[in-house]
Parts: C-alpha cells; sequence; structure tokens
C-alpha cells in the first residue's frame, strides 16, 4: 500500500497552509488564492488517479 | 490476513493527519480522506477476485446462464460505488449531491436488474400458458 501518497498530500496541505498564512500577512492575498487553488490542483491530480484505478478495477471485476 | 492490519493502520493514520489539516486547509483534508479511501478499497476489491470466480464457477457447476448472473454483478457494482460517491459527498457537507448519486444509483439498478425482471415475466406467462 502507498503510505507515501497520504503523506504527500498532508505534506501540500500543512506547507500550503502555511504560504498561504504568510502570504496573506504580507498582504498578497491574490498570490495566497493562486498558492492555494495550485496546491488543491496538485492534490486532486494525485486523488483523482487512485480514484480512477478503483473505478478501473471495479470495472474490470464486475465485467461492465 | 496483512491486508486487514494494513487497512487499519493506514484508516488511523489518515484519520490522525486530516484531524491535524482540517482546521487550516479543510480542502486537502478532503482529499486526504478520498485518497486514504481509494488505497484502502483498491486493496480491498482486489481479495473480491477469488470470490467472484467461485461464483462463477458455481454458475458454470448449476449451468445458470452467463446473461442472468451479469445483471446481479453489476447492481453489486453499482451498490458499492453509489455508496462510496455518497458518502464522500456527505464528507463534503453536500448533502444534495449524495442524495442525487444515491438516487441515481438506485434508478441504474432498477435499470440493470429490467431483463431479469423480462424473463421472470416470460417464464410466468409461458408458465400460465399464454
Amino acid at each position: 500500500m502507498e503510505v507515501d501518497l497520504i503523506f504527500k498530500i498532508a505534506a501540500v496541505g500543512i506547507i500550503v497552509s502555511i504560504l498561504n498564512q504568510v502570504l496573506v500577512r504580507t498582504g498578497r492575498e491574490e498570490q495566497a488564492t493562486m498558492t492555494t487553488l495550485a496546491g488543491l490542483i496538485v492534490v486532486l491530480m494525485i486523488v483523482v488517479q487512485r480514484i480512477a484505478d478503483l473505478f478501473a478495477l471495479v470495472k474490470t471485476l464486475f465485467e461492465f | 490476513m496483512t491486508t486487514i492490519f494494513s487497512v487499519c493502520a493506514l484508516a488511523m493514520l489518515c484519520a490522525a493527519l486530516y484531524a491535524a489539516i482540517r482546521r487550516t486547509s479543510p480542502e486537502y483534508a478532503l482529499g486526504l480522506s478520498a485518497a486514504c479511501c481509494a488505497l484502502v478499497l483498491l486493496s480491498a476489491v482486489k481479495l473480491l477476485e477469488p470470490v467472484l470466480s467461485f461464483l462463477r464457477e458455481l454458475q458454470s457447476l448449476s449451468g445458470l446462464n452467463a446473461a442472468l448472473m451479469a445483471p446481479v454483478l453489476k447492481t453489486v457494482a453499482i451498490g458499492f460505488l453509489t455508496q462510496i460517491s455518497g458518502a464522500f459527498c456527505q464528507d463534503a457537507g453536500e448533502q444534495a449531491l449524495a442524495k442525487s448519486v444515491e438516487l441515481a444509483g438506485v434508478f441504474l439498478a432498477a435499470y440493470t436488474a429490467l431483463p431479469l425482471a423480462g424473463q421472470v415475466l416470460e417464464l410466468l406467462q409461458k408458465l400460465m400458458g399464454g
């Protein structure tokens, strides 16, 4: 099982939240929003691959 | 047997990380929970393969038509996927989406089981001599 995937997502979440707070404190709200959005897209790319794997497995197992 | 230990450990680890990042970044917490669900299910669903092959063996032994077995398996898969997707939508706080997915699953299951119901009707008509 790929436990590093879970750590990766949690790490991205923590780093982005820290970056977000730093950028907001320095008055760069737009950049903070863009950083959050970019991090979210990265996480979603990782998650969507796994979910696609799961759906493909179910598809082959149950003969869809 | 080791699968259950790794599944439990992964779920607990994910729950701890979820609690850690939920307040600061709830969107990442949701992604984390989705990834954990996908990993757990990927490792668990693989174990269904021998069960399904045993079912197929039973089907071939009993001489049951494969066309009768396919809707049953498809309905199981539809139920499984809709339950997981609905629960995920509920986690994201979208009750309406969750209910829509569940309702879509019900409709799809009914549609998938329709050929079986048609065959039962045909059989009944034959038995009654109609």
